[in-house]
């Protein structure tokens, strides 16, 4: 997947445009919910996207193939987002690098079959989550990017990204066991 | 309604985060970014029919006076030399002064 993108990226810096369009609908999934994640409106979040993109592609050429694609791709959208939300990169770094060393892995977590109806809570109560919780989230959980790639992608320290997310899942604890009482 | 242990309300939330829904992109956005990108493309070096005539022309601007050397005469090319020095003394250096400078 990975050397895919790296022949298209090689192809595209070219002046392939028929390379990058494969980039661009490879990745747009990503980069558009990336960006709706952080801004919450549909419209400006496609705009957003269309920058990232533009801007990619004008920044091609630098591309050395050091990190992955993708990452790189991300670090342009999250840069633009902290532009256009300035409050974004001071919560995020506000989480500070307190408590977790062992974070447990949703993997190690025994899954059951939740309800519907709880899952559905619990999507919406995502959805009504500062920025800076939805953004981890969404490159954690939807982009699947290991805790080092978030940490790059946002350019915070690890411990931050950990505990954000931490966090971000104590709060929907909480949330769930408000409904429950 | 009974409270979830830690483990249950741990279990829900995982559950919850790895099956947060991705939004559909909206199908405008591929076009917007190409026709973007078409507008940006780099320019590439290529030589017009301008191009060509110019490097003509300049060549041959460059090429008549040498090939005029060619051609002329002594007795022309003192004549020359005479009517340059008439020229140059008839001229006052206050008249060629601007000249000099630049101007």
């Amino acid at each position: 997947m990975a050397d895919n993108d790296l022949d298209l990226v090689r192809r595209a810096q070219k002046g392939d445009m028929q390379a990058f369009e494969s980039l661009v609908v490879k990745h747009q999934q990503f980069v558009f919910n990336l960006a709706l994640r952080a801004v919450g409106d549909p419209r400006e979040a496609e705009d957003l996207a269309q920058e990232s993109f533009v801007r990619a592609w004008l920044a091609l050429p630098n591309f050395r193939g050091q990190a992955q694609f993708r990452t790189w791709l991300y670090r342009i959208v999250t840069n633009l987002c902290y532009n256009r939300l300035p409050r974004l990169r001071r919560d995020l770094s506000a989480f500070g690098e307190d408590q977790v060393s062992d974070v447990p892995d949703e993997t190690d977590v025994v899954a059951s079959v939740e309800t519907d109806q709880t899952r559905k809570f619990l999507h919406a109560q995502i959805n009504n989550l500062p920025e800076s919780y939805r953004v981890l989230i969404s490159l954690r959980y939807q982009e699947e990017l290991s805790y080092e790639e978030i940490a790059q992608v946002l350019n915070l320290p690890l411990g931050t990204v950990k505990t954000g997310l931490f966090r971000a899942k104590e709060r929907l604890r909480e949330k769930l066991e408000e409904m429950e009482e | 309604m009974t409270k979830p242990t830690h483990g249950d309300a741990d279990s829900a939330v995982a559950d919850a985060l790895l099956t947060y829904p991705l939004v559909l992109v909206p199908p405008t956005l591929k076009p917007n970014v190409m026709r973007r990108i078409t507008r940006l493309a780099r320019p590439r070096f290529s030589l017009t029919w301008f191009d060509y005539a110019l490097w003509l022309f300049g060549s041959g601007m460059a090429a008549t006076p040498l090939l005029a050397l060619q051609f002329i005469t002594p007795q022309m090319l003192f004549r020359l030399q005479v009517e340059f020095y008439i020229i140059a003394q008839r001229l006052s250096p206050s008249f060629l002064l601007p000249m000099w400078l630049g101007g």
